[in-house]
């Protein structure tokens, strides 16, 4: 078959792509298409997971009637989102995320006897004509203001003049929180488990990022619009928080996933209100990458899992705090120069990483390996998580040249708000156990099980607006 | 409204539960994914003749059990069925042939599951108020059960009892607010007055009136039956915890009826919305009729290839017996050694050989024997998989999203590996016992003990009396990477799992140099010469591992390198065979050995083998009988000869344990095959674990129980499975066949009731006879004096 090979062959040429830009640095621009290392990485993953999955696809949708149609809307839909990615000009941008939006929407309905993919795939077809009119009154006011529809022209203008189109930037936000399932968009996205496996990895993996990358073009213009930052860091840590207590409360593999997409997308976005904007590409490329082998490998019953030794909520929050203290140090010691607000806040959101790895590692190794041996591992493994996450951050912040963010009380704040969420969010983890033992957080948890109504409703408010009777799929 | 206050009426009471509980001993178990063994679908009918069943079946779970008339018709027109076979299987049945024939020359093609006489109150409100509550209660149910059982299962540690069950329903019934937001109003409040116990629950509904006794058993299976996955389930659970295997299916019964009774209540009946069903008890007739001339042909062809005992007897003492698991897929491979040399004798014997093990690792239990059995001996495995739990809790807290940013460039080896790579040799579940010691404890055995299952497996099996120079044990396991179903491909007999350990097991002791001394005084002949070897049979490859014992002699070590060149010959051999009938064409050039391993190795296969779809008869004959005979991998085949079998006792015990067993592996198959929507759980595209503990289809809903659409039809949609019940043909006379029929009532019932079909043949006489529903053995087939052993 041919569309797997070709995907490939377009996935190993974004890889080259990439490569060549870290040789030139100067971004190629190309008949409306522009090819820096940005779009590049960005590309090579979209493509590469739609190499992956169409491969896949041949033998796991062997012998269905529709297989044939199901390739060739993958394939428009992976090469609309990498026209998408690459696109300098506004129109091939919008058109490039218009068309994704239609190739999925075949895609979610390849069983469109299944009521619930239809319901599901209506929702998102909804939510992505709201992301369309949002990108379009963003093109309208942005051409209006500068008389172009050439990204690179447009901020090489905004960097002059430290100034953004207010409007245009925030009507950028609001596309790209529909596009990338933010609340109250999110709720498609835990809904569309009625389609083939493939469908979630790709979309999961590849094509949610589609409101990551719009964020990330539009950096240069973010970082001139502190509200818009706000807007960001505030949807995205509501996004979090609703994604991952849902995802604590799913019983199924793929719901996991998917809610676990949610929350993901939720501290991605949150990364660009702080102007993380490094950290949110790296994030976007690590986590396209484990969720397309999360879906993909559903199948495989666990290896024999052991029961974990349930630590005591009060224990669980020491080791989280030993996490903290031990993995700062090494991150702050290799940082060069004055640490800005925004590199303060991954050093401490990685720092609780590290807490929440001893907790995984105390709950398991001690059970068969020594204390002192668990002991010695962890802070290995602490100062590794750190080594690794401060050398990344610094190459990749002088390689990719993504926009610093200016000083200011909002940035600040808009900085504040993911690592307190994620504080808090920790926290509630480590007591969850006791929190269950009550009433109220009993009803939390079973709530959060269904999401916390809000796909229910939205569903309730979908079917009036286009009506299943009415519907030939 | 409280409704407690009411005292229920003892009588009602009881009658109410007895009505529970029948219809929950309908419900058959369903394991979980780790020891995922066929079931019997219809386990709780079998003391029901098929035809009444069918018709309570389709009442209870809207299920067609038998291929429709068009399944019938295509075999009619291509000469699967011939007028002949309709005449003869007519007579059985008092239905004049004619009349079958035209039903099949008829047009109708399709024939609609006629709607249940019984009416669920969720579906009166469905139909009244177009609010889907079957759906939504069904997913509010799994919810709850899948949040409790999820951690535990398999888990000895975290049972849970069935008032825990109930329980936990009815309060978050309390909490949940699906069913309200969809328009029930007040739902919540209502089940504040609920009794908290089930078995008062269920006298509380009775108290009701709801409960009309003419049909209350009929309700309470169709509630069930909205639920039939996570019934099943947690009859399995039952099963497992020893006790009374009921009692978790009756909580959830009780829960499902205050369900009803709440929205009886809460959503009144607004019309009189009445259903009419029709009785098509002469279709359903006609339909075994032909079903029994469709399987007529199949054993007239099998039977036709036997041989005649006239054939001189095998050699006493052979160079190699290789016994294997009577699974229908080492019918092949035994086909193809045997063709090899006359050195090689095969056997067939249940795949645990007698070895009832539960392997106990990470604190849960894993019985590595058929499910009818209790295993006899605890054997400990290593903790494993600690580091993948801390990684998966550590992805699944509020680290994951840094986790993720320093760890994720990682996955881009692992996602171009499995989706780009080049299949790499897999390994096997992990099957090798050198862990543990058997010095140190022989097992836990006594010498008795001991003694006891060597001497067992030495009778059983048939070799005691001519034991070959080496005897090879030879358990199975399937290889399949992403593949939720992966136990349902390996040993049956072994819970679900690879057969490698047992057959070490029995190895370990049947090597045992007092054990040995012992058979040997017990006039075991040639025992001191014979070396006993444990091996696995790959089923994806067909590759045979051995497991090299300890002991050995030069000459020994000679005889075991010319065995191994005989399962690679054979191995490719089988290959050929296996490839033809996956409807694949070798490569030139390339190994079949790779493509096949390639399969088991490929995450987007969902068929990387057949494992045991088309089967369809089990033989109990000694083996010259079908040596030269080709079976098509159709057969289990278990070596039994009635001279050395005084006392009936070895035929009982076959037809007991390993002919049930393949009877409900023949059952899974063919539900699974003909209402995959019901019996099985539908494409693979869709499957959602949930845990270990079984799969669902989509978003949310109803576990599901059985085999997945691609495990039994091809690619284009056909069936690959022929859905044919189980055959099963013994060599022996019908008199003693009768005699072990008496003796194993279960068996005896699927018999009686067309859940199975039994054949005699007669060693002496060669004639064939079919064991009729009424008891009485008729010549087989009807062509009077036709004998069809040649």
């Amino acid at each position: 078959m041919a569309i797997p090979v070709g995907l490939a062959v377009v996935a190993c040429l974004m890889g080259l792509g990439l490569i060549l830009s870290f040789v030139d640095a100067k971004p190629l621009t190309f008949e409306g298409f522009i090819f820096s290392r940005l779009t590049c990485s960005l590309g090579f993953l979209v493509t590469f997971v739609g190499a992956v999955v169409a491969r896949y696809t041949k033998k796991y949708l062997d012998g269905d009637p529709k297989q044939a149609a199901f390739t060739q809307f993958l394939a428009l839909s992976v090469m609309s989102a990498l026209c998408m990615m690459l696109a300098d000009n506004l129109l091939l941008l919008v058109g490039g995320w218009a068309i994704t939006s239609i190739g999925l929407h075949h895609l979610l309905t390849h069983y469109n006897g299944e009521a619930d993919a239809v319901v599901a795939a209506r929702k998102k077809f909804l939510i992505s004509r709201l992301g369309d009119i949002a990108l379009l009154l963003a093109l309208v006011s942005i051409y209006r203001t500068y008389g172009s529809l050439s990204l690179t022209q447009v901020f090489d203008q905004m960097r002059s003049s430290h100034h953004a189109p207010v409007a245009a930037v925030w009507w950028i936000c609001l596309a790209a929180i529909s596009k990338s399932a933010q609340f109250p968009f999110h709720t498609w996205l835990p809904d569309t488990l009625a389609s083939p496996t493939p469908v979630s990895a790709l979309m999961h993996a590849g094509i949610i990022n589609g409101g990551g990358a719009l964020l990330l073009k539009f950096s240069p213009a973010l970082v001139e619009v502190p509200s818009a930052g706000l807007l960001l860091s505030l949807v995205g840590s509501v996004t979090m928080v609703i994604g991952m207590v849902s995802m604590w409360g799913q019983t199924s593999i793929k719901r996991k996933l998917a809610w676990s997409t949610v929350s993901q997308m939720g501290f991605m976005t949150a990364e660009c209100g702080m102007a993380a904007f490094v950290a949110a590409l790296i994030h976007i490329l690590g986590h396209g990458l484990y969720k397309a082998t999360a879906f993909l490998d559903s199948g495989t019953v666990e290896s024999a899992s052991s029961q974990s030794s349930r630590l005591t909520g009060s224990r669980s929050l020491a080791l989280l705090i030993a996490g903290v203290a031990l993995a700062i140090p090494l991150q702050v010691a290799l940082h060069p120069g004055e640490i800005s607000p925004t590199q303060w806040a991954i050093i401490a959101m990685t720092g609780l990483a590290v807490g929440h790895v001893f907790i995984a590692g105390t709950s398991f190794v001690t059970q068969v390996r020594s204390a002192s041996f668990t002991w010695l591992t962890m802070i290995g493994v602490s100062q590794l998580i750190a080594l690794l996450s401060a050398v990344m951050f610094r190459v990749a912040t002088e390689e990719f040249q993504l926009p610093l963010p200016h000083p200011s009380v909002t940035s600040m704040i808009s900085c504040f708000i993911p690592v307190l969420t994620l504080m808090g969010l920790s926290i509630y983890r480590l007591f969850e156990a006791e929190i269950r033992r009550v009433s109220t957080g009993r009803a939390i948890y079973v709530h959060s099980q269904n999401g916390f109504y809000i796909g229910q409703l939205a569903d309730s408010l979908v079917s009036r607006i286009w009506n299943p009777v009415t519907w030939k799929g | 409204m409280n409704l407690a206050e009411q005292t229920p009426i003892t009588t009602y009471e009881a009658n109410a539960m007895s009505a529970v509980r029948s219809a929950c001993a309908l419900i058959p178990p369903l394991f979980d994914l780790e020891n995922f063994v066929a079931v019997n679908p219809f386990l709780g009918w079998v003391k029901t003749p098929i035809d009444m069943a069918l018709a309570r079946i389709a009442t209870g779970l809207d299920a067609d059990v038998l291929p429709d008339l068009e399944f019938y018709r295509r075999h009619w027109q291509n000469q699967g069925i011939e007028s002949h076979d309709i005449s003869e299987a007519a007579s059985r049945f008092w239905l004049n042939p004619d009349h079958v024939i035209a039903a099949l020359a008829e047009g109708e093609t399709d024939i609609a599951i006629s709607p249940s006489s019984v009416r669920l109150e969720s579906e009166r409100v469905f139909d009244e108020y177009g609010i889907d509550l079957p759906k939504l209660i069904r997913r509010f149910v799994s919810r709850t059960l899948a949040s409790i059982c999820a951690h535990r299962a398999g888990n000895l540690a975290l049972a849970i009892t069935p008032s825990q069950v109930y329980r936990e329903l009815v309060e978050r019934a309390r909490i949940d607010r699906t069913i309200e937001l969809a328009g029930v109003s007040g739902w919540r409040k209502w089940f504040v007055s609920v009794p908290s116990d089930y078995e008062e629950a269920i006298g509380w509904v009775d108290a009701t009136g709801r409960f009309d006794s003419s049909v209350a058993e009929a309700y309470a299976y169709r509630l069930l039956g909205s639920q039939y996955g996570w019934a099943s389930y947690l009859r399995g659970m039952g099963w497992n915890s020893g006790t009374d295997d009921l009692v978790f299916v009756e909580a959830l019964c009780a829960a499902l009826l205050v369900f009803d009774l709440a929205i009886s209540e809460l959503m009144p009946s607004i019309a009189g919305h009445t259903r009419q069903s029709r009785s098509n008890h002469d279709e359903t007739l006609i339909r075994m009729c032909l079903q029994e001339a469709y399987e007529d042909r199949l054993v007239k062809s099998q039977l036709s290839t036997f041989h005649k005992a006239t054939l001189e007897p095998p050699m006493s003492h052979p160079d190699f017996q290789v016994i294997f698991c009577i699974d229908v897929r080492s019918e092949i491979l035994r086909r193809k050694l045997e063709a090899l040399s006359p050195k090689i004798e095969t056997g067939g014997f249940a795949g645990f050989f007698g070895v009832a093990v539960d392997f106990v690792q990470n604190g849960q239990s894993s019985p590595r024997c058929p499910v009818l059995l209790n295993p006899q001996i605890e054997m400990a495995g290593r903790p494993s998989g600690i580091f993948q739990s801390a990684f998966r809790m550590a992805f699944s807290s509020p680290g994951a999203f840094n986790l993720i940013e320093v760890f994720g460039a990682g996955f881009l080896g692992t996602l171009f590996s499995k989706g780009f790579g080049s299949p790499r040799k897999g390994r096997p579940e992990d099957c090798s016992i050198a862990p543990i010691s058997y010095k140190a404890n022989r097992f836990g055995l006594t010498f008795a003990e001991r003694v006891g299952l060597a001497e067992s497996i030495l009778t059983n099996s048939g070799i005691g009396s001519r034991l070959g120079r080496i005897v090879v044990l030879c358990g199975h396991g399937g290889r399949s990477s992403n593949n939720a179903h992966a136990a349902s491909l390996d040993c049956g007999a072994c819970g679900g799992h690879c057969g490698a350990l047992n057959a070490q097991m029995a190895v370990e002791v049947l090597n045992d140099p007092d054990v040995r001394a012992e058979l040997g005084k017990r006039g075991f002949e040639g025992i001191y010469e014979t070396l006993f070897l444990a091996g696995q049979h790959d089923t994806s490859t067909d590759e045979v591992t051995l497991y090299q014992p300890s002991y050995h002699s030069e000459a020994h070590r000679r005889m075991v390198g010319e065995l191994q060149g005989f399962f690679v010959e054979g191995a490719a051999a089988c290959r050929e065979e296996r490839v033809r009938a996956m409807g694949m064409s070798g490569i030139p050039g390339v190994d079949l050995f790779d493509i096949l391993d390639g399969k088991a190795n490929d995450w987007s296969e969902v068929r990387p083998e057949w494992g045991l779809a088309r089967n369809a008869s089990f033989i109990a004959a000694r083996r010259f009988r079908t040596r030269e005979a080709n079976l098509e991998g159709r057969a289990f085949l278990h070596d039994y000869d009635a001279a050395t079998d005084d006392d009936d006792s070895i035929l009982k015990l076959i037809l007991s344990a390993p002919a049930i067993v393949a009877s409900w592996i023949n059952l899974q198959y063919f539900a699974s095959t003909v209402h995959n929507e019901r019996f099985g759980c539908g494409t693979k595209a869709l499957l959602n674990r949930i845990g270990k503990v079984g799969v669902i289809s989509g978003n949310e809903g109803d576990l599901r129980p059985g085999l997945p659409i691609e495990s039994v039809h091809r690619p284009d949609g056909t069936w690959y499975h022929d859905p044919v019940r189980l055959q099963v043909i013994v060599e022996a006379s019908p008199e003693k066949i009768d005699r072990a029929l008496s003796q194993a009532p279960d068996f005896a019932d699927l018999v009686e009731n067309g859940w199975l079909r039994l054949f005699a043949l007669d060693p002496q006489s060669e004639v064939v006879c079919l064991k009729e529903r009424d008891g009485r053995w008729e010549i087989f087939p009807g062509e009077a004096g036709n004998q069809i052993v040649k």
